[in-house]
């Protein structure tokens, strides 16, 4: 039996949705900390002690604290910056409509290319959004 | 030993020797520092990519406009150190609005350059998908998601990013490699193990990372271990970087060098780490992982392989 691809690829979304379910509940003590800022990246593997040949390195500097301090800022205003490109995305892709009239086929071309990306934009801008408002609310 | 592997691994050890000789002359040099990682990086850009790109001569023929599809490359693996580097600095902000960036121009470079060229298009377009993992980070701010949350939920972003392109282009799950493969599934279950429990084992050693799961008991750790970094990280980055990125630049230029290429990106992935160690253990990994898709013409063993890896390394962390 064959699976068309794009219900395999609903079925994984759905099982990632469910996962996260799932690992939500996983432990009991939630641990809020450095590492969950970014996850596997540099604060995950440092602030909390890794090594690096054998020396614990940035865990004991002041260099972990002034990357989680300069992340703070760089995700509130990133989000400014995700928002206007997501803005300047829709202008264009409803500007390039092609029931306004004829374009040039590079236009239409970059309206295709950007449709995923402005999708995926403005999913990520619910989610800031939903964010703010929960804050807001809670 | 066939020409593809030798191809492969004399590529790749190279790489790897060069790379490892560069971080200790400069270790030398600056003393463990941020401008040792950002200097090495540089290093390992370079050499990785000229040597992968730049080595071997024979077999490129048949290649249309390789050159340029190889500069074009080169400057995206460029783009790719300064936007990690800068993410995991004071600099974040910057890293952040490179990702943005890199996400809306990669399409735009695509129809530019790609032309009538279906898979460099495709390959551009893989390009602005390894951005997106950075850019999905952007809504969270600090403590607003715990551990057991925060992964989860990235790398549901992350295949939501893959979905939503994949169904767009309609491009078949056979040209991805998401097939059952030219062997039996037992025989890739027992590579991708095998594989995997190697590099997992070996990491360890490269990271020693604390435990992730700080307070959990064993059958919570191990069922974190087995969701999150077994399936989750295993299938949405084999997915990115060997199913998307490597299929498409293997339409492009001779095979070693797509997955050359391809590692050398996943490998730059890592650079969060803050351990050269690291990024060239990726590197290796990716190799390993590319030369096992092309060998079974499947994603099975690489997923296995990565995805286990993953917990082998979080399962010697709880125990030990």
């Amino acid at each position: 039996m064959v699976i068309p691809l794009e219900r395999s690829l609903i079925a994984l979304l759905v099982c990632f949705v469910l996962l996260t379910g799932v690992s939500a509940f996983t432990v009991a003590t939630p641990l809020f900390g450095l590492s969950t800022v970014l996850g596997v990246s540099v604060l995950g593997s440092s602030v909390l002690g890794s090594s690096v040949l054998g020396s614990s390195v940035l865990g004991s500097s002041v260099m972990g604290s002034t990357i989680v301090e300069a992340y703070v800022n760089a995700v509130s205003t990133s989000q400014v910056c995700l928002s206007l490109v997501l803005i300047g995305l829709l202008i264009y892709s409803e500007l390039t409509n092609p029931s306004y009239g004829k374009l040039r086929s590079v236009f239409l071309e970059l309206r295709r290319s950007w449709m995923p990306v402005s999708v995926l934009l403005l999913v990520l801008f619910f989610i800031i959004v939903g964010i703010k408002v929960w804050g807001i609310l809670a | 030993m066939n020409f593809l592997l030798k191809k492969i691994v004399y590529s790749t050890l190279i790489v790897i020797l060069v790379s490892i000789v560069a971080y200790f002359v400069l270790l030398s040099f600056f003393g463990y520092s941020y401008m040792l990682h950002v200097t090495w990086t540089v290093v390992f850009a370079l050499f990785s990519v000229l040597i992968s790109l730049g080595l071997f001569g024979r077999g490129c023929e048949g290649f249309e406009n390789l050159g340029m599809i190889k500069v074009l490359f080169g400057v995206v693996v460029g783009v790719i150190s300064v936007e990690e580097l800068l993410l995991n600095s004071v600099f974040a902000f910057y890293g952040l609005v490179l990702s943005i960036v890199g996400l809306v121009l990669m399409p735009g470079l695509a129809v530019v350059f790609g032309g009538n060229d279906r898979w460099l298009r495709i390959a551009l377009e893989g390009v602005a998908l390894v951005f997106a993992t950075r850019v999905v980070l952007s809504p969270f701010p600090l403590g607003i998601l715990n551990l057991q949350t925060f992964l989860p939920t990235i790398y549901t972003l992350i295949i939501v990013a893959l979905v939503l392109y994949l169904m767009y282009r309609r491009i078949p799950g056979r040209d991805l490699r998401l097939s059952a493969g030219n062997c039996s599934k037992t025989v890739q279950f027992a590579v991708g193990l095998s594989v995997g429990f190697i590099v997992g084992f070996v990491e360890y050693f490269v990271l020693k990372p604390s435990p992730i799961l700080v307070g959990a008991s064993f059958l919570q750790a191990l069922a974190y271990a087995a969701i999150v970094m077994c399936v989750m990280v295993g299938i949405s980055e084999e997915l990115l970087f060997r199913g998307l990125m490597q299929s498409s630049l293997e339409r492009l230029m001779p095979r070693w060098e797509a997955v050359g290429l391809a590692s050398i990106m996943f490998g730059l992935m890592h650079i969060g780490w803050m351990n050269p160690l690291e990024v060239l253990l990726a590197y290796a990994a990716g190799v390993a992982f590319g030369y096992l898709a092309i060998s079974t013409e499947s994603l099975i063993a690489p997923i296995v392989a990565h995805g286990f890896g993953n917990f082998v390394l979080y399962l010697i962390v709880f125990i030990s």
